[in-house]
């Protein structure tokens, strides 16, 4: 299999099957940290969309650093493509994002008929709207690592933030949702 | 001496770094227990852009050329 590395440097020499390989060897670590981000599918296109545009655009120009890691130099793009679609909305992507966050607060804002739904939906749906639930802070780390696949250190210069910051929210995150699950008393299949 | 001075703290902020990168990058047990019951269920979550989207990149790439 070829490296990551060698795509590269069969796309700037002009050959696509470099770039195709990339996407399909990327697209769902990056489109589901996209989607689960931004909680919306067609805009989750745009962005991946964008940053494929952008990564296209930087390999032409010679402009990639090839000491540094295709995944998460894509995943910083979409992450700052996701950021700029949060600003330009002038809203706030997640419930809270303060120290002062309580899970049982946010639990509290649910209404009976939003209850009722979940019971009813399929277990990755219930998971779906709880990590929706978490902090931004948290749920960007819990969807860098599990679904970009990337290391603690990767996620901290990401975010710019120390290693110990992105483990601490990830510890957190999953803390977060196993109180929520108990709370709502869900259990997951596996 | 303000060249000592500057050493000093580059060699304790170098010392510092290399404290960070070295950070175990592990949860604890009873986190990764949960994390690791949770990793099937988070897998189903999974999902891929349309065709057309890839398409669209594709062709834009190709427009380049």
């Amino acid at each position: 299999m070829k490296s990551d590395q060698d795509l590269i440097h069969l796309y700037i020499t002009g050959d696509e099957a470099g770039l195709v390989e990339l996407i399909r060897r990327y697209q769902s670590k990056i489109y589901t940290s996209i989607y689960l981000l931004v909680k919306d599918e067609y805009l989750a296109e745009d962005i991946f969309q964008d940053t494929f545009i952008k990564v296209i655009n930087t390999l032409k120009a010679g402009k990639y650093n090839e000491e540094g890691k295709f995944l998460p130099w894509v995943t910083r793009i979409a992450h700052n493509l996701v950021i700029d679609h949060f600003r330009r909305e002038k809203r706030a992507p997640m419930v809270s994002n303060g120290d002062d966050f309580d899970i049982f607060e946010v639990l509290g804002n649910y209404d009976e008929s939003t209850e009722d739904r979940m019971v009813r939906e399929q277990t990755h749906k219930d998971l779906k709207t709880l990590i929706q639930l978490l902090p931004s802070e948290q749920k960007e780390v819990l969807i860098m690592r599990h679904f970009g696949d990337l290391s603690f250190k990767e996620i901290a210069d990401i975010t710019d933030v120390s290693i110990n910051t992105a483990l601490g929210r990830m510890r957190y995150a999953l803390n977060n949702l196993r109180k929520m699950m108990q709370s709502k008393e869900l259990s997951l299949k596996n | 001496m303000g060249e000592i001075f500057t050493n000093s703290i580059n060699a304790f902020i170098n010392k510092a770094q290399v404290k960070e990168s070295v950070v175990h990058e592990n949860l604890d047990a009873d986190e990764l227990m949960f994390y690791h019951s949770l990793r099937a269920d988070l897998d189903l979550l999974r999902k891929k852009p349309k065709l057309q989207t890839i398409h669209y990149i594709l062709d834009h790439s190709k427009s380049l050329r």
